[in-house]
């Protein structure tokens, strides 16, 4: 940084007024740093700032936050955020996709899973070769195939199959891909966010409405993995679930359904034992015929950019998910973000020290709300929630440029325990998920809420 | 629109009427917006207003029981938290949030009548944030009077008396440079000399910059060098325009001998003795 002379300084300190005529009151200096001003009211008070010591200290402290956070690293652009290589990736990506998808197809006469499915008793037999056996797309059937294999397989072999996985995946309806993506086990997890997580789980923290088809009739992979028919999380199960993308993830599979949790042996085992035992009322591994349905219904159309628009807004879509927020979620059970609006252009992402942040362009980042810490968040068009600590919870429709405090409580209930989870279908429509295994509902946006 | 106002301030709540709360809504209106404004920028401030939190402010001022549940359950953690964050010592911020709230609650009269705060909060801000914000003050009052309220005998036993005298900021030899630096300081916006005062004068980090002004730090370091680099090339130009030569210019921004002087001042002030043991 260039250096600052003594003369010039000097011109500084004879622009401070040591008495000022008026200063901002408190209203003016909270709407200046929740950038609730006009710009002519902003240039005003940054107009006194700059000569007013008092009311400088004033905006500094109170906008200090509680824990001071970490700086964050000045972060340079990588390749893939230069649109052509990010394309040229996304290509490449689809290329290796498709061409593992038809190597696992080829390998399947082979694989351990036809040795499990030969073992498997009759009853189940029948369900597994129904699976199996459906002319489904080779996607869902390798999706099936890659949960009862996670146990067998490699490492790689299971990535590529997870990459198959990622496809079918992608191609569900938003609200379960949305659904699908905040359900995550996460090796990596901290041990706090994962007692938090885990805290959420054992609650049976069951999922909000969704389309017919998609809650009632997870694929099977999910049901697999211990998906309640309603598309919800199973009770008793230790930790949220995703579609998992690695291994570690997949080892970190929950046991299955409230029937047969209690007691239930490690999850590997636990996986084995839905794969042997019969099918129980709860047990998620029994395929319902919706569920067949799901699996020999034709994969919808791609690209994951029209899959993610909203039916009833045309012109509105829902979030995109970029590479470093994929990774993101692999690290924390919170929506961080980044999240990018199609609509907006605008990227979000909560910061780890809890700053909630907005860029334009992906690199530089400008904070909002910044003496609020907050655990999650979420993006629909031009409207944002933030959720955080004793339900906390901001929403602005106006793609950050205001803000609202919400109250989420109903009569004389309100939310407790941190907001871990929040889910818009629309911008009026939506829920939120706390650390307390709360799930509040709201249809006018969060100005109003009720508790499930 | 006056229905929606007040549908969406949920005054009903707390038993507020709707003339009663548009009456509040318009004193706000009246002062902040100028006498001359649009029907589209009138609704436009009316919209962004918090008016929920209008609603509860004044509810509260008004002493209404169920309003100041819902304030207690929503800020009464706030308060603390807050306080704790600015004063950072324990008691000190337990001292400083039981004074606000006695403030908030409206444990002082004025001609009878019980005096809330929170009667003059007005909702261009965030409740919470307006409660920050009058914390801070209050701390910064606090901490000023206190530091005039010094004992002279704390005073001798800091060896004050053989300090050496606050330095006047000197006056530049040439005064053509000071007129020239003024006159591009003042040339600057108010963000560009909000950020050369914080950073210079208060020196504060560019990640409490950020914070202040709502960037974030790198955002707050690329500014500033610009504003610094632009600065000089303004004043330069000045004092070419001034009739003064480039060596001339640049030498009159170099560091001052003076400034050199005071610096050894300062570092030969008088140290502490030696602890008794």
């Amino acid at each position: 940084m260039s250096g600052f002379s003594q003369p010039e300084r000097r011109g500084l300190e004879r622009m401070q007024v040591t008495k000022p005529e008026a200063h901002p009151d408190a209203d003016l200096l909270t709407a200046f740093t929740e950038h609730s001003l006009t710009p002519r009211e902003r240039e005003q008070v940054l107009a006194h700032l700059a000569s007013c010591a008092d009311c400088r200290e004033v905006v500094a402290v109170a906008g200090s936050p509680l824990v001071e956070p970490v700086p964050e690293p000045v972060r340079k652009r990588a390749f893939w955020e230069i649109p052509v290589f990010r394309w040229g990736a996304v290509a490449a990506t689809t290329v290796v996709v498709v061409a593992a998808v038809s190597l696992g197809v080829h390998e399947r006469s082979e694989s351990p899973m036809q040795k499990m499915i030969s073992e498997t008793p009759p009853t189940m037999q029948s369900a597994e070769n129904k699976v199996v056996a459906e002319p489904s797309a080779a996607n869902e059937k390798s999706s099936v195939a890659g949960v009862l294999e996670k146990p067998e397989f490699p490492k790689k072999e299971v990535a590529a199959k997870t990459e198959a996985n990622a496809a079918p995946v992608q191609r569900r309806a938003p609200h379960l891909q949305e659904q699908v993506r905040y359900e995550a086990p996460h090796a990596n997890q901290d041990k706090d966010e994962r007692a938090a997580g885990g805290e959420l789980a054992q609650n049976a923290v069951p999922a909000p409405a969704a389309p017919k088809v998609a809650a009632a009739a997870p694929t099977s992979r999910d049901a697999m993995v211990g998906s309640t028919a309603n598309g919800g999380l199973a009770k008793g199960e230790n930790a949220p679930m995703m579609a998992a993308r690695n291994v570690q993830d997949l080892k970190q599979v929950p046991p299955p359904a409230a029937g047969a949790a209690a007691g239930a042996p490690s999850r590997e085992a636990a996986n084995y034992a839905r794969v042997q035992a019969p099918p129980q009322a709860n047990q998620t591994v029994a395929v319902t015929s919706e569920n067949v349905m799901v699996q020999t219904a034709p994969p919808p159309p791609p690209p994951v950019p029209s899959e993610v628009k909203n039916s009833l807004a045309p012109a509105a879509q829902t979030a995109e998910i970029t590479a470093s927020k994929t990774k993101r979620l692999k690290a924390f059970a919170f929506e961080t973000g980044p999240i990018k609006s199609l609509d907006t252009g605008t990227t979000w992402q909560i910061t780890r020290d809890g700053i909630l942040q907005r860029s334009s362009n992906g690199t530089n980042w400008e904070s909002m709300l910044s003496d609020h810490t907050f655990r999650t968040l979420t993006v629909f068009s031009n409207h944002v929630w933030a959720g955080g600590d004793h339900g906390l919870l901001y929403s602005s429709a106006d793609n950050g440029s205001t803000w609202n405090s919400q109250f989420v409580h109903s009569g004389d209930t309100s939310v407790t325990g941190t907001i871990v989870r929040l889910h818009f279908t629309d911008t009026q429509t939506g829920s939120l998920q706390t650390s307390t295994g709360e799930t509040w509902n709201t249809g006018d946006g969060g100005q109003t809420w009720s508790k499930q | 629109m006056g229905d929606l106002v007040y549908q969406t301030s949920k005054a009903h709540k707390f038993d507020i009427s709707q003339p009663e709360f548009e009456k509040w809504v318009l004193g706000v209106a009246q002062k902040y917006l100028p006498a001359e404004v649009t029907q589209a920028e009138a609704e436009d401030f009316v919209g962004n207003l918090r008016l929920e939190d209008l609603a509860l402010a004044r509810a509260c001022a008004a002493g209404n029981e169920r309003a100041w549940e819902q304030f207690m359950h929503r800020f009464r953690e706030l308060l603390y938290d807050a306080a704790l964050g600015i004063a950072k010592e324990s008691s000190q911020a337990k001292d400083l949030a039981d004074s606000i709230y006695a403030d908030l609650y409206g444990m002082h009269e004025r001609e009878g009548q019980r005096v809330s705060k929170l009667s003059s909060y007005m909702g261009r801000g965030s409740l919470e944030g307006w409660l920050r914000t009058v914390i801070a003050q209050e701390f910064i009052n606090r901490y000023r009077s206190r530091k005039r309220l010094v004992s002279l005998e704390e005073e001798e036993e800091e060896g004050s008396q053989f300090a050496a005298p606050d330095p006047v900021p000197a006056a530049s030899s040439d005064s053509r440079v000071d007129t020239v630096i003024d006159q591009c300081l003042a040339a600057l916006d108010g963000e560009s000399r909000a950020i050369l005062s914080a950073y210079y004068l208060d020196g504060r980090k560019l990640a409490e910059i950020g914070r202040m002004l709502g960037f974030h730090e790198a955002t707050a370091s690329r500014k500033l060098d610009r504003i610094t680099k632009a600065l000089r090339k303004s004043i330069r130009e000045g004092l070419l325009k001034q009739g003064m030569s480039k060596r001339q210019a640049d030498e009159a921004l170099e560091t001052d001998v003076r400034d050199l002087a005071i610096d050894v001042r300062k570092s030969l002030a008088q140290e502490k003795g030696p602890q008794t043991f």
